[in-house]
């Protein structure tokens, strides 16, 4: 299955390069081993972009490398490769390049700030409590004995 | 570390917040006009102030990163309840400047 040989057309990124960059295609044909057939610059972008470069047309292979290269930065949100197999009735197709995907979604990220409750809580203050129940406190008077004491009595003499 | 920490790109920034006298918001990223460096200030943000609590959003345009941080200030008091950052993961992203390239490997269109 690999023996087929394609032809590539036009390579297609959905990119975004404030610097520009530059496409580098390798091919395995001719010679068997993946060797630069061609360089194509992908124009400086403002801002995300799509744009379709096209190559020579004669450029083939069984194997095909892709590679970016920039002076700056470079954002890739996908990018294929139209090519078509030779010495078939194959049609023309387009090959997606493996750039891994870009979320169509934001996502959201909570900040590490603690969370604050939903309810009050309860917090006592330092008051001593109140009993529940009366207490005996005894009054401070001296107490009556229950017996008569005997006491001596000044007489003179 | 590029390739290792997608690059996300910060839509808005929520906050759930207190403020009497306002609060200002310093979003510090490491990709600053598109140069990958030290966490640098990338935006500033002036929530208003409020009366009670309250939930703002403001935009931060066109700010990447792999690294964010915050720092909140404000001339009075300010009570955080809570804050949402919108992001999108970039697929694929590299400087050149550094020599970094993207390079799909060899293919087959296996036909």
């Amino acid at each position: 299955m690999f023996e087929s040989v394609a032809l590539f057309g036009i390579v297609e990124f959905d990119y975004h390069a404030p610097a520009g960059a530059t496409l580098h295609l390798y091919t395995d044909l001719p010679g068997n081993a993946l060797a630069e057939r061609e360089t194509r610059p992908v124009p400086v972008s403002a801002s995300r972009r799509t744009v379709k470069i096209r190559l020579l047309g004669t450029t083939k292979g069984k194997k095909y490398q892709v590679k970016v290269t920039s002076g700056g930065v470079v954002f890739l949100f996908g990018g294929r490769v139209y090519a078509r197999t030779l010495g078939t009735a194959a049609q023309w197709a387009w090959y997606a390049l493996p750039i891994a995907p870009t979320a169509n979604e934001f996502t959201e990220y909570k900040l590490p700030i603690e969370a604050t409750a939903e309810k009050f809580s309860e917090v006592k203050l330092p008051i001593p409590p109140t009993a529940d129940q009366w207490t005996n406190v005894k009054l401070p008077m001296h107490p009556t004995p229950e017996l008569f004491d005997f006491v001596d009595v000044p007489v003179a003499r | 570390m590029p390739g290792m920490v997608r690059l996300k790109q910060l839509k808005d920034l929520e906050l759930y917040y207190d403020a009497p006298a306002g609060l200002t918001m310093q979003v510090l990223s490491d990709v600053v006009g598109n140069t990958q460096g030290a966490l640098a200030v990338a935006a500033t943000l002036v929530f208003p102030a409020t009366v009670g609590r309250q939930t703002f959003t403001l935009p931060l345009d066109n700010i990447y990163g792999t690294l964010v941080q915050f720092h909140a200030a404000s001339a009075g008091v300010v009570k955080l309840f809570g804050g949402v950052l919108r992001v999108l993961d970039i697929g694929v992203w590299f400087f050149g400047g550094n020599g970094e390239v993207w390079d799909s490997l060899p293919l087959s269109i296996g036909i």
